[in-house]
């Protein structure tokens, strides 16, 4: 199992991370076009006074974004950019693409009628916000929690990158407001650490520069062997559905609420977590080693009995 | 005292005087597969043991059997079931606190979010 899971949910995690850094650029974008007068804003770009319209050009690592006046035959730039990267790094001249490329031939692949596969190039103001309202919905259709990405990440690999790039154009274009620069290139950065840890710092862990600070050195320092298994704590998760099943037949009542499903999941992933962890320190003391055996289990769970961290029945269960 | 791990294919529970929709009869298997990443995630093999991973998920289904059983005795006296009847029930432990406390707020921002991009929807269909 170790061999699949580690190859693909490392390729998966790193598009989940920036699917999710992605996905809150945007929020953050609506935001603070929310913060605006957003009519007035929107206005603005599609109907501008003189008649023109905003188009982006890219030539090689320089990217532009121009109002294009065609009475007066110019242009006036509005926002520019180049990435630098090493072309001779020879990581990059094997794998890593360009993103604008890796976008263009994705969308390739992708359904014929997504709006974003005709115009990479020049596109026009009026897609703008339909690309970004379109990607943006269907990512976060899937998404409702950070975690839950996991799962449909798994299971629908394909699409997501799809809709990963069309976020790619759109983020170009929504870039011009936020300036949000240093998130895109991330994409070019070459070390998989240097991305992870990057784009991980950026996580709401609480907004605090110090915790960043430390996760960033912490995760910098990861061997191959580690980052899996951190991947796969950040990443796994019970099914919603069957918690929801379970409580329906537990309570016998219909009415139970997303936040519940979402609080007894996470309740739930932490107490396997105790176990788990409980029953290492058993094995440790035994010095046993391997993988855990039942009796550590049923150890660690004696102890956490004794501890309290474990519900006791009221009515003792006398029929199994 | 804990159900040996090794057991048929389906279980049935003593049914309690609460009728409910589903059959009585719990298929075992339900949670495994996430449950391998997750012992995985937690310090175990990267494959455990399938004995240990059905032990560990016949704990959890108990453990929140109990947890919602004992959510209900405390929302019964409010009415209905809801989430802070859980949240009570966690409260001396404070890492499953906080840690629900930042699930939940993380899923009203994207609440937030997920409207905010109906609103744009819209406003467009009235611009064009």
């Amino acid at each position: 199992m170790k061999s699949i899971v580690s190859n693909t949910l490392t390729q998966e995690f790193r598009n989940y991370n920036r699917l999710y850094f992605l996905v809150k650029d945007l929020l953050d974008f609506i935001r603070k076009i929310y913060s605006r007068n957003p009519v007035n804003d929107l206005k603005k770009c599609l109907a501008d006074e003189k008649a023109r319209y905003q188009f982006v050009i890219r030539a090689g690592t320089d990217t532009e974004v121009l109002w294009n006046d065609g009475r007066q035959s110019k242009t006036e730039p509005v926002y520019k950019r180049s990435i630098e990267f090493d072309q001779n790094h020879p990581k990059r001249m094997k794998q890593s693409k360009d993103p604008f490329e890796a976008a263009l031939e994705e969308q390739e692949e992708s359904p014929p009628n997504s709006p974003v596969g005709e115009d990479e190039l020049n596109s026009q103001t009026p897609n703008e916000p339909q690309n970004q309202t379109n990607g943006g919905h269907n990512l976060l259709v899937d998404d409702d929690d950070y975690d839950e990405i996991g799962p449909n990440v798994k299971n629908s690999s394909h699409p997501s990158s799809t809709s990963t790039c069309k976020l790619h154009s759109t983020i170009v274009n929504a870039n011009v407001a936020t300036g949000a620069t240093t998130k895109n290139k991330e994409y070019d950065d070459d070390e998989e650490e240097e991305n992870m840890e990057v784009e991980l710092s950026k996580f709401p862990s609480s907004a605090d520069p110090t915790k960043m600070a430390k996760m960033q050195a912490i995760l910098s320092q990861f061997t191959e062997d580690q980052m899996s298994r951190y991947e796969s704590f950040r990443r796994s998760a019970l099914q919603r559905s069957n918690m929801r099943r379970l409580l329906v037949s537990i309570t016998g009542s219909q009415k139970i609420s997303l936040p519940m499903t979402i609080v007894v999941c996470g309740i739930a992933k932490m107490f396997v977590g105790e176990l788990v962890e409980k029953a290492r320190i058993v094995m440790t003391e035994r010095k046993e080693s391997g993988p855990i055996r039942p009796c550590h289990i049923r150890e660690a769970y004696r102890r956490l009995k004794i501890e309290g961290k474990v519900p006791k029945r009221s009515v003792q269960r006398l029929f199994r | 005292m804990s159900n040996p791990s090794a057991g048929a294919s389906s279980k049935s529970k003593v049914g309690s005087s609460q009728p409910s929709e589903t059959s009585f009869k719990r298929k075992r298997g339900v949670f495994q597969k996430d449950l391998q990443h997750m012992m995985y995630g937690f310090g175990d093999d990267p494959n455990p043991l399938p004995e240990t991973v059905a032990l560990v998920e016949d704990i959890v289904v108990e453990y929140v059997t109990d947890m919602a059983h004992k959510a209900q005795d405390i929302g019964s006296k409010r009415g209905k079931l809801s989430v802070d009847d859980f949240l009570y029930l966690i409260r001396k432990d404070l890492p499953k606190l906080n840690r629900c406390t930042e699930l939940l707020s993380m899923q009203e921002e994207l609440k937030q979010a997920r409207k905010a991009f109906e609103v744009d929807e819209e406003k467009l269909g009235t611009l064009e």
